[in-house]
């Protein structure tokens, strides 16, 4: 059940007519089945990894809460489990094509049916959730939770399960506990998340893949020079879009069950640096990986060392970190190259701590700012090849990028895309309110409703839909 | 203030909404001169085709070349088929012939649509009788139309979309928008416009556009098979599906008793074979005798309606000049086909075997 289509909004529908009329405590069973039926709407074999991985999660915290000596022993196990699921369903693909062809090289045929793994909906999301519950309960930030269908609802809430926000026990089971108010205000809080999200999703996201020529990524394209950037940057503003678009809409269905959840986009194309690009881009996994990655790592460092200044604790959180993230998205050697890539730039920003303090970016004078926006984005955009390509071809259209000639017309539809695309960042950039919509006057706001319903009713008239992205992750 | 409130969750102050309605009374205001707009464009430039949201640009423009065809006079007889049809029909030389013999000319239309199968024709039909009331629905049927192999393709696309189903008599509500906005039908053709696909889809609906003359037929001009040239790998492979293991489809024997129950005293239907290129038999597994239990299975369905069908000449008394290719005649052999059809359907009707369409239409 995709999230943009006409099921899934009467699913929706339905689960909050139930909703409203029940008892907090009978909400939290409710979400937990609606959101069990939703996995099984994808593959009934999903829910049963997700319930496993519940059941694990939910003994292994319980013992980290009550058992003091054995306390690491459990964490490790746990963790264990969670990265093992993981990296078997992750990379089931690579081991399973080599596995296929070992045995075929032995004569056994008619087996890659039989191994054929699908990633689990959702998996890589919550299973980051799962450690970072087992590592908060195990620093004792946390106690763990006695409900189980409250922590299997943290698990496996169904707004968030496809793919995040990568939610924290800590400000999501509180949620749990309390009764749930949906006012005017949420109400219109959710429905402008939403419509923003289908916007971003339907009338940008979906729209700009479809304008990008089949080929372009791909071994053997020929485009080049100023063709090249430009469809370089359409893909770029396609995934911020397809992603921004997804958590929006996801929050704003969230907020209509009166539960909140995290943001993951601030306008990240304004980033005057890299870490505060990271601190826009994906930010409930960047924070996640801030805490139970670069934190750690750092003050392991510092304890070995404790001069600040010291190039291994400035070089390697942030790079180890980012690796993890390259992990994170599929592990392979192009993936470990855009994640290395962007622990390099990290790292670099950190260069002159060797000789002054760290001058935040809003001190710099405006015209530094901008070109420092334009460095930012023109840095992360050429790292984007990585992500898109294997290493062979990312190689070979880096050179083609820097190959200008030949006759290149710009796509006006590329510009009547993105500048709705900019302005929306901008608007949420320059009055730090993802909301500011709701400052305008209410015919402003009536108006740019109407004019997003009819946009959407009319973009919806071809056939243009892709997936999610991140559904993939 | 009054509260709407629904347990302790749901908590709305009244009254809530307000934005939305004043946005639905923008929307409504917006769609209201979107259509003023379109329907004066509609009635002063006839050029631009509109669409009805389906994935077959042809069968749109022939269907509006029908409209235009319906607003400038009576439609005393619709041709339908697949592209034999499109290419291998010529209405007026149809309609010279048929008035040489009974002295009453005869106002057709061809509605011939590429890759059109029997299953999809039966449900077209049903529209287009509903539309036009024909006197005469002539089904021009090849062995293509009713094979289980027939690549359906954007024809199959075609039954999909939601227009089409709403005309089939499912309601929905896009369907019936589309049914009923001149504004909505205008955007349609540019809704792919920000596809990369778009500017070639421009450049063939053009080329569409021109070629397909007034009264639907799109002739095709010279041939493809004089100049020794053998049949590609390509339309080797699609003969061969289509006819290798020639089955009828129950689906598409479906939709022709679909069309022929149409036939009726206001609307008569005639089933006509299209004329066959000799080597095509070579494609089927027993040859000729596997095409003429496809002939005997359609006679039989007509027969139990009642419906004449017009056997077409037989494959080797055809002149090699006609043929376009192997599947398609060009529009020398469309103009011989079309006068022969129109000669004889004239002496059927002088000789009382057929109904006269004439007065048919006239009787209305």
């Amino acid at each position: 059940m995709s999230i943009t289509s006409f099921s899934f909004a009467l699913f929706i529908a339905a689960i909050l007519l139930v909703y409203y009329f029940l008892s907090p405590r009978a909400q939290n069973y409710w979400l937990l089945i609606a959101s069990y039926a939703f996995c099984i709407s994808w593959a009934w074999t999903f829910a049963l990894l997700l319930a496993a991985i519940t059941l694990v999660n939910y003994v292994v915290a319980r013992r980290l809460d009550t058992t003091r000596s054995t306390r690491r022993r459990w964490l490790g196990f746990g963790i264990g489990v969670n990265v093992f699921t993981l990296l078997v369903f992750r990379y089931a693909e690579f081991f399973v094509a080599e596995l296929v062809a070992l045995l075929r090289a032995w004569g056994i045929t008619g087996v890659t049916g039989a191994l054929e793994i699908l990633l689990p909906l959702g998996l890589s999301f919550y299973a980051l959730q799962a450690i970072s519950y087992l590592i908060d309960v195990s620093r004792g930030q946390i106690q763990a939770e006695s409900n189980f269908v409250d922590f299997a609802l943290y698990m496996a809430y169904w707004p968030k399960l496809v793919a995040g926000p990568i939610e924290r026990a800590r400000t999501f089971l509180p949620q749990l506990k309390q009764p749930r108010v949906v006012d005017n205000e949420q109400l219109a809080n959710s429905f402008t998340l939403i419509v923003v999200g289908l916007v971003r999703k339907i009338v940008i996201a979906d729209s700009l893949a479809s304008l990008i020529p089949p080929q372009t990524f791909q071994a053997g394209s020929r485009a080049h020079g100023a063709e090249a950037w430009l469809w370089l940057i359409v893909f770029y503003f396609f995934l911020y879009n397809d992603f921004a678009g997804y958590t929006s809409l996801v929050r704003g269905v969230s907020g209509l069950f009166g539960i909140a959840l995290a943001p993951n986009f601030n306008a990240p194309f304004f980033a005057r640096s890299f870490s505060e690009y990271w601190t826009r881009w994906h930010m409930t996994l960047s924070n996640w990986l801030r805490d139970y990655i670069f934190m750690p790592l750092s003050r392991a460092l510092l304890r070995r060392n404790p001069n600040p200044r010291n190039l291994l604790n400035l070089s390697v959180p942030p790079i180890v970190t980012m690796l993890v993230c390259g992990v994170w998205h599929g592990g392979t050697a192009n993936m470990l190259l855009w994640g290395g890539m962007h622990g390099a730039f990290l790292f670099a920003e950190r260069i002159p701590a060797f000789w002054r303090p760290h001058i935040p970016a809003h001190k710099f004078p405006a015209w530094r700012q901008a070109l420092a926006m334009l460095s930012v984005f023109g840095l992360t955009l050429i790292v984007l090849v990585p992500f898109i390509m294997d290493v062979p071809t990312t190689w070979s259209y880096w050179q083609r990028l820097v190959q200008f000639g030949g006759s290149f017309a710009l796509n006006a539809r590329v510009l009547i895309l993105m500048a709705p695309a900019l302005a929306l960042d901008w608007m949420q950039y320059h009055y730090q309110d993802e909301l500011v919509w709701l400052r305008l006057p209410r015919f402003a706001q009536a108006g740019l409703l109407a004019a997003a319903i009819l946009v959407l009713f009319l973009i919806l008239q071809s056939d243009s839909g892709v997936p999610f992205v991140y559904q993939g992750f | 203030m009054r509260c709407l409130q629904i347990r302790k969750t749901l908590r709305l102050k009244i009254p809530f909404g307000k934005t939305i309605l004043l946005a639905a009374l923008f929307l409504l205001i917006a769609v209201g001169a979107l259509e003023g707009a379109a329907r004066v464009i509609a009635a002063q430039n006839s050029t631009i085709v509109p669409s009805v949201g389906s994935p077959h640009r042809q069968f749109e423009i022939s269907l509006a070349r029908l409209d235009a065809f319906a607003r400038s006079g009576r439609v005393d007889c619709i041709f339908l088929g697949s592209s034999v049809v499109y290419r291998g029909i010529n209405p007026d030389a149809f309609g010279e012939a048929y008035a040489a013999v009974t002295g009453q000319p005869l106002r057709c239309f061809n509605l011939g649509i590429q890759a059109l199968t029997a299953s999809t024709a039966g449900k077209l039909a049903r529209i287009v009788v509903q539309d036009y009331r024909p006197a005469l629905l002539i089904y021009g049927t090849t062995a293509h139309d009713l094979s289980a192999a027939a690549d359906a393709g954007a024809v199959s696309a075609l039954e999909q979309t939601p227009w089409f189903a709403y005309r089939s008599g499912q309601f929905n509500v896009e369907g019936w928008l589309v049914e009923h906005s001149y504004a909505l039908r205008y955007y349609l053709v540019q809704r792919d416009w920000m596809k990369q696909s778009y500017a070639e889809y421009v450049s063939d609906t053009r080329a569409d556009e021109a070629a397909i003359l007034p009264n639907g037929f799109n002739p095709r001009r010279g041939t493809n098979l004089t100049s020794g040239k053998p049949l590609t790998p390509h339309q080797r492979r699609r003969l061969a599906r289509l006819y290798g293991q020639f089955a009828i489809g129950s689906a598409h024997l479906q939709g022709l008793e679909q069309l022929l129950g149409l036939n009726s005293p206001e609307t008569r239907v005639l089933l006509v074979e299209m004329p066959i290129h000799p080597q095509l038999f070579d494609f089927f597994p027993n040859g000729k005798r596997d095409y003429d239990a496809f002939v005997t299975t359609v006679e039989r369905a007509a027969a139990a309606h009642q419906v004449p069908v017009w056997r077409a000449l037989p494959a080797d008394a055809l002149p090699d000049a006609i043929w376009y290719d192997m599947g398609h005649m060009n529009a020398q052999g469309a103009e011989f086909y079309s006068r022969w059809l129109g000669r004889g359907l004239g002496e059927a009707v002088v000789n009382r075997k057929i109904p006269d369409p004439r007065r048919l239409a006239l009787e209305r």
